[in-house]
């Protein structure tokens, strides 16, 4: 075996999990699988730019990939009535998504695609700072703004949504702009 | 917040195995795919190209493509243009490779295509950013796929290739194709992004 396809191995093997949960955050569990796949494909074959700490510019390949995915395939409204049922979070059970969960949902929803990616990132990812910022190609200051500035207004949402609608089947929408 | 925010993670109770049937066929058809090997040496437009593009990192702005003239070599820039019998005209961008949008938007001049060609940094990869200016109204896009009356499909292929096919004929008449080149903090293609302007483009991009 060469010594790329030991390094890109090691690498798979490391990040695998990583990649796959941050995919199913953002496009559920059924298309996770192709999105994880495209990443490590676009890593496989740029292996000489991935950095020593590679989740974090996987993750923006990542995002990358599921950014061009849903401007190929159309407006995530179309991609939802495409796939069908897909949700960001299947639950296993409908009592998931109840209460807290719902709201929080809900009001993840309602979020500007920015300020959610940056929540989800700080929350979800857990990432240090300084790595979420690389993921969105800001600087680190940058980032606490973002961060600071998105927590206010979820917290906005989640006080003034007494009575949230029910979520419907779809993915976490990215915003246009036409 | 951060109590709540975690309890609501769609992944959490999620354990995915590197090891599992799944990710080891992954692994074997990642493996299988070519690599593209990074270039030791660049041709003089490509090393002329990438001080424009720092440039353009520097300010953050979009780089509007001249025109040269006449198309240099497609495949030395990195990309190829063939019209097909039935009017279409496929462009494959080699990512690795790519040298030269000035080139690419003559050659598809050549071939009678009405095209702007965009190229800057790729900071934002969230797309849909064409430039404020443009006022751009996408075209609508199928639900599922081309329906081959589309005035274009896109393919992407990892971030190494892309393939576009053009339908010139079906082109709204005051339409015009708009090709975005994203470009790395390194000055190479990150992305490819295909949209139609309707209306005479802005000045901008012109």
């Amino acid at each position: 075996m060469t010594d790329e396809r030991q390094r890109f191995e090691a690498l798979f093997r490391a990040h695998y999990p990583a990649l796959t949960r941050y995919a199913v955050r953002r496009v559920g569990e059924n298309a996770a699988a192709e999105i994880v796949a495209e990443a490590f494909l676009i890593a496989w074959r740029r292996l000489d730019d991935v950095p020593d700490e590679p989740l974090p510019w996987l993750y923006g390949v990542a995002r990358r990939v599921i950014a061009n995915e849903r401007r190929r395939r159309g407006r995530a409204d179309r991609l939802v009535d495409r796939i069908g049922g897909e949700r960001v979070a299947p639950p296993g059970d409908p009592a998931d998504l109840v209460g807290d969960r719902l709201r929080i949902r809900t009001a993840l929803d309602r979020l500007s695609a920015r300020d959610r990616e940056v929540l989800l990132l700080a929350e979800w990812e857990r990432l240090p700072p300084a790595d979420a910022a690389q993921v969105l190609g800001c600087s680190t200051a940058t980032y606490h703004v973002r961060l600071h500035r998105a927590r206010r207004r979820i917290a906005d949402l989640l006080r003034t949504d007494e009575d949230p609608a029910p979520v419907r089947p779809h993915l976490l929408t990215e915003e246009t702009t036409p | 917040m951060t109590t709540e925010l975690r309890a609501a993670d769609p992944a959490a109770h999620l354990d995915p195995s590197a090891t599992s049937p799944a990710a080891e066929a992954m692994l074997r058809q990642v493996l299988a795919a070519p690599r593209v090997e990074r270039r030791t040496s660049r041709p003089r437009r490509r090393l002329a190209y990438g001080v424009v593009a720092a440039a353009a990192l520097a300010a953050g702005t979009v780089v509007v493509t001249g025109l040269p003239g006449s198309a240099p070599d497609a495949r030395a820039a990195g990309y190829t243009v063939a019209r097909h019998a039935d009017g279409s005209v496929e462009v494959d961008v080699d990512f690795a490779a790519f040298s030269n949008p000035d080139a690419l938007r003559a050659s598809l001049r050549d071939q009678h295509v009405r095209a702007v060609v965009l190229a800057g940094p790729d900071r934002h990869p969230d797309l849909s950013r064409l430039p404020a200016c443009a006022k751009y109204r996408p075209m609508p896009w199928p639900d599922d796929g081309s329906t081959g009356d589309d005035p274009f499909e896109q393919q992407i292929k990892g971030t190494s290739d892309a393939r576009l096919l053009l339908r010139p004929l079906k082109l709204p008449a005051d339409g015009t194709f708009v090709l975005e080149i994203h470009l790395d903090a390194h000055g190479r293609v990150a992305s490819v992004i295909m949209d139609v302007a309707l209306g005479a483009p802005p000045t901008c991009v012109r």
